[in-house]
C-alpha cells in the first residue's frame, strides 16, 4: 500500500449527508476481478447522465475543485459494506476523506486501503466547507504522525487508532504489518515452545 | 434511530413483543440493525430458536444436540447487564412504516405525513429525487412496481404471508410485481407448497432466488422515475436502477400496494 504521512492538498467539497456506498460506487459496477479501475465510476450517477455525459454542476466535474482530500457531510459511507467504495475513492486519487461522522464498516475499509477517514466536529466541518467555498485553493495540511489537520487558522487534533496509524505511515496492510514483526513473532513462538 | 443511530454499537433486541416473534421475523429485525449503522443485531435464543434449528441439515444430532442445547441455554445477557444505550418502544404504537426518502432512516408511520427539516439540503435533495412534497401523506401514492424479496424479507414465512393475502386477488393492471425467494431452498419450499401457483394467478412474476431487484445487479431493475415498493433493506438513490424511486415497506404492505396500484394501509384489508 501507499504510505500516508504528511499531505498538503486542496480539497473537494461534497456537503451532502448520509452519502451511501451505492452513490460512491453503484452496484452495477462491482463485477470486476481486480481492485483497480473503480475510480472511473466513483459517484457515477451524480457525475454522469444516463447517456454518459458529465453533469457540469457536480463537484468532480468542476475544474475549480481538485485535490486528494474529499470533504463530505455527516455519516459518510453508510449502507452496504462493499469494500469497492474505498477502492473507488482511492483509485480516483483521494487519500483522505474528512467528515463529521463515518459509517463504521466504511471506516475500517478505508483504513485497510490507505485512505484516512478523518473525523472532525460538526462545527469544524462547517468551517472547512466555508473556507473552500470562499477560496477553492485553500490548502489543507494533514500530519498523520501528529494526528493534526491544519487549514489556515484551524488546527484540529483527530483521533486515529494507534495500530492503523503505524500501517498508514508505513504503507502496511494487515499482512505487511505482521511480516514487519516476523522476528518478534518467531521469537515468541520459540519462547512458548520452550516454556 | 436514523441511518447512523446505531453506529459503533451491536444491538440486542428484547421484550415480549420480540420474543413472541417467529425466527423469520427476528432475522428481519436483526438484519435491519445494519441500516441504523450498527455492526449487527441479536436476540437471545429461546424455545422458538431451538425448535427452528432442531432437525435441520447441519444442526447437531443426538448427544451433540443435547450438549449444544445446554450451552445455548446459557447465551443470555445477565439480568443486571448495563447497556451503553437503551431505547424502549411500545409495539402497540408502531404502525406499518414506509420510507419517503433515500435512506432507511427517512421513514414514517403510514398515518403520518412527510416532515423533513427544510433547512437541510440533503433532505431537500432526497425529496426532489423521490418526487415527493414535504407535508404530504404517502397514502394513495400511485406506484408502478413492487419488489417482494431480498435477504431482509423473502423467507418462507414472508412468502406464505403474501400468498395468503393475495390468494384469489389480482395485481393492479399497471403494476409490475417481482416476487423473489431469498434462496434456492426457499424457492423449492414455496413451489412444494404451491405458492408459486398463487403468485402466478395474481400476476406476480416469480424470479430467480437471490438479490434480484434489491440492488440492480442483474436484469431485475426498476426503470428511472418509477416508484417501487420494496421489502428490501435499502432505498438509496439508484439502488434498484438508475433513477429508480424506492419505498421500503414490509411484505404485507407491499402485497397490498401490488393489488391496489397505490400505497395503502394494509390494516384496512386484514380481518
Amino acid at each position: 500500500m501507499e504510505k500516508l504521512n504528511k499531505l498538503i492538498s486542496t480539497a473537494v467539497p461534497l456537503p451532502i449527508e448520509d452519502i451511501d456506498t451505492d452513490q460512491i460506487i453503484p452496484a452495477r459496477f462491482l463485477k470486476a476481478i481486480s481492485k483497480t479501475g473503480f475510480g472511473e465510476n466513483l459517484f457515477r450517477d451524480w457525475r454522469y447522465t444516463t447517456k454518459g455525459s458529465p453533469i457540469s454542476d457536480f463537484v468532480l466535474n468542476n475544474p475549480i475543485y481538485k485535490g486528494s482530500i474529499l470533504v463530505a457531510g455527516r455519516n459518510f459511507g453508510c449502507g452496504s459494506s462493499r469494500e469497492h467504495a474505498a477502492w473507488a475513492l482511492g483509485d480516483y486519487g483521494f487519500k483522505v476523506v474528512i467528515s463529521s461522522f463515518f459509517a463504521d464498516i466504511f471506516k475500517g475499509n478505508a483504513l485497510n486501503n490507505a485512505i484516512l477517514p478523518l473525523q472532525v466536529s460538526d462545527d469544524i466541518l462547517h468551517q472547512l466547507f466555508q473556507k473552500i467555498e470562499q477560496n477553492p485553493s485553500t490548502e489543507f495540511i494533514i500530519n498523520v504522525e501528529n494526528q493534526t489537520l491544519t487549514c489556515e487558522d484551524i488546527t484540529f487534533h483527530f483521533e486515529l487508532d494507534s495500530y492503523k496509524k503505524v500501517c498508514l505511515i508505513n504503507g502496511y496492510d494487515d499482512i505487511d504489518y505482521l511480516l514487519s514483526i516476523k522476528n518478534e513473532i518467531e521469537e515468541y513462538e520459540r519462547r512458548v515452545e520452550i516454556g | 434511530m436514523s441511518a447512523a443511530g446505531g453506529t459503533g454499537y451491536f444491538v440486542e433486541y428484547a421484550g415480549n413483543a420480540i420474543t413472541s416473534l417467529s425466527m423469520e421475523a427476528r432475522m428481519t429485525i436483526c438484519n435491519m440493525s445494519i441500516e441504523m449503522g450498527a455492526r449487527g443485531g441479536l436476540i437471545a435464543p429461546d424455545e422458538i430458536t431451538f425448535a427452528y434449528i432442531k432437525g435441520r441439515e447441519f444442526a447437531p444430532k443426538g448427544k451433540d444436540w443435547d450438549d449444544a442445547l445446554a450451552y445455548w441455554h446459557t447465551l443470555y445477557s445477565d439480568q443486571n447487564t448495563v447497556f451503553d444505550k437503551e431505547f424502549t418502544f411500545d409495539a402497540a404504537d408502531i404502525q406499518p412504516m414506509v420510507t419517503y426518502g433515500t435512506n432507511p432512516g427517512m421513514g414514517i408511520g403510514i398515518d403520518e405525513k412527510i416532515d423533513i427539516d427544510q433547512h437541510s439540503d440533503s433532505n431537500q435533495k432526497s425529496l426532489t429525487y423521490m418526487g415527493l412534497q414535504n407535508g404530504s401523506s404517502m397514502l394513495g401514492l400511485p406506484i408502478q412496481n413492487v419488489f417482494i424479496g431480498s435477504c431482509t424479507n423473502s423467507r418462507i414465512e414472508d412468502l406464505r404471508q403474501v400468498a395468503d393475502f393475495v390468494k384469489g386477488k389480482q395485481k393492479a393492471a399497471n403494476v409490475k410485481v417481482y416476487i423473489v425467494p431469498g434462496s434456492v431452498l426457499v424457492s423449492e419450499q414455496a413451489k412444494n407448497e404451491g405458492l408459486d401457483k398463487i403468485f402466478e394467478a395474481a400476476g406476480f412474476e416469480l424470479r430467480q432466488p437471490g438479490c434480484s431487484a434489491c440492488l440492480g445487479m442483474n436484469e431485475d431493475k426498476i426503470p428511472s422515475g418509477e416508484y417501487c415498493v420494496s421489502t428490501s433493506n435499502r432505498n438509496f438513490e439508484g439502488r434498484q436502477g438508475q433513477g429508480a424511486r424506492t419505498i421500503l415497506a414490509g411484505p404485507l404492505m407491499a402485497a397490498a400496494a401490488a393489488i391496489e396500484g397505490k400505497i395503502v394501509d394494509v390494516r384496512d384489508y386484514l380481518n
